[in-house]
């Protein structure tokens, strides 16, 4: 019975049509009116939502991903041709000794 | 009263103050919407990243309390993104040590053991598609290299690696190699082998170039990166005359179980997308008193590391007893990585 009453009181609450079999005075409906209202905006601003974002993705989607391959490879081919033009020079005695007491001068200037 | 006004409203149509509020509504919600539907997949290296993360001060602006409170989130986040424990090191350049590197380029068999270890070390991104190395081996055709062609006018005819100088230009060997050789057996006939690597220049280029100052020379001669303040302006890249820094055009693939849990936070501790990256003599160990990778691993004992400050390193003695060469020594960007022969 309590059951078949909550049943009841569930469907109309769901179902605005049902208040006509219920009486209910003039602040009831607007209750279920404002109800209604929430629902309706709801079900609009999840849709609007929904739909923007579809969009949305559906452009960015649209634009062309880079190829990583190519980017990588492309840094690797750019650092080969650097590399042709490298030197390397034999050092003489005394460039490393100089070099070697630039690195302490250095190294002492800044501590 | 206001209930009554809308419904007069409603009656007449809309009005604009509610015609506002709507709009406002669903735009502020679509506009949620459009962000979290748009918003990449959570890659491993950003899925965590917290506020406090993007918000934080250049690595060396930050107070120690600062830096601490970094190195914890970073290692909490770690620890969870590859389900492991994971240690961020923050460990400071030691006193009284300059480090220098030398590598002998007749010893050097061309077996890569040194790019693997580096790549596994310093959890560099692997994959096809996404490979990054921060050791180059070069494969060059072998050629004559003696002081008495040093001091030859004019480059010799054949093809490959050219000894001799003339007015405009220095004496010395021009470069012509392959990356990526597949040989075999190594080391090939014909063939020596030339790898390359940040140098860790006194004076370096890369550093003055970063608009950011997110790169910066330590006081014990190594470059680092802060990872977090760097804006991938390829700047550095292009100003490097050894091509030694790396870029990273999409997010890492680094494994959760290849990782290297030790990590430094100027070192070896994952990257992420747009960030550029390098060898940094693997910080996370040298300043911890032990070898580079590199040096650990190469089957022949060609890579030397040491304290130039020191007159009995082994840096110090390879520069004091052998034939030095220095790349691009015209630049003067004093490199402190040196090749050498017996």
């Amino acid at each position: 019975m309590m059951l078949k009453r909550a049943i009841a009181r569930f469907r109309q609450w769901l179902s605005p049509d049902l208040s006509a079999q219920n009486p209910g005075s003039e602040q009831e409906d607007a209750i279920r009116a404002a109800r209604r209202g929430f629902f309706r905006k709801a079900a609009l601003g999840a849709a609007s939502v929904s739909g923007t974002a579809g969009l949305a993705k559906a452009v960015v989607d649209s634009v062309p991903q880079p190829n990583l391959e190519e980017l990588y490879t492309k840094d690797a081919h750019a650092g080969e041709k650097e590399l042709l033009e490298r030197e390397y020079v034999l050092m003489s005695e005394q460039e490393k000794r100089d070099m070697v007491q630039a690195f302490i001068d250095d190294y002492s200037d800044q501590s | 009263m206001p209930k009554q006004n809308n419904k007069d409203n409603t009656a007449e149509g809309v009005s604009r103050r509610d015609f506002l509020r709507k709009a406002g509504t669903y735009s502020a919600a679509s506009l949620a919407g459009t962000a979290a539907l748009l918003s990449p997949k959570p890659a491993r290296a950003t899925k965590n990243v917290t506020w406090a993360e993007h918000f934080q001060k250049n690595y060396r602006l930050m107070t120690d309390e600062e830096k601490q409170e970094a190195v914890d989130r970073l290692e909490t986040r770690y620890s969870e993104e590859f389900g492991k424990e994971v240690t961020v090191d923050d460990a400071p350049a030691m006193d009284g040590v300059l480090f220098g590197y030398a590598l002998n380029i007749q010893k050097c068999i061309g077996c890569r053991r040194c790019v693997k270890a580096c790549v596994a070390e310093n959890n560099q991104s692997r994959g096809e598609n996404q490979q990054i190395e921060w050791i180059r081996v070069l494969r060059m055709e072998k050629g004559e290299f003696t002081d008495e062609d040093r001091d030859k006018g004019g480059y010799p005819e054949d093809y490959g690696v050219q000894v001799g100088g003339n007015a405009y230009k220095p004496a010395g060997v021009v470069l012509e190699g392959q990356h990526y050789y597949e040989a075999d057996k190594v080391p090939e006939k014909d063939a020596f082998y030339f790898p390359m690597q940040c140098m860790q220049c006194e004076k370096p280029p890369c550093v003055k170039v970063c608009p950011v100052r997110t790169t910066y020379r330590d006081p014990d001669g190594i470059v680092v990166i802060d990872y977090n303040w760097c804006i991938g302006c390829r700047m550095c890249i292009g100003a490097c005359p050894y091509w030694a820094r790396r870029f990273n055009w999409g997010e890492p693939e680094l494994p959760a179980e290849e990782m290297n849990p030790k990590t430094h936070y100027l070192g070896n501790r994952p990257r992420m997308k747009g960030v550029v990256e390098k060898c940094t003599f693997c910080i996370q160990r040298t300043r911890k008193g032990r070898w580079t990778g590199c040096v650990e691993v190469c089957p022949v004992g060609a890579r030397k590391l040491g304290n130039l400050l020191d007159p009995d390193s082994d840096v110090r003695k390879v520069l004091a007893t052998k034939k030095v060469f220095r790349l691009r020594a015209d630049l003067n960007t004093y490199p402190k990585f040196f090749y050498f022969m017996d």
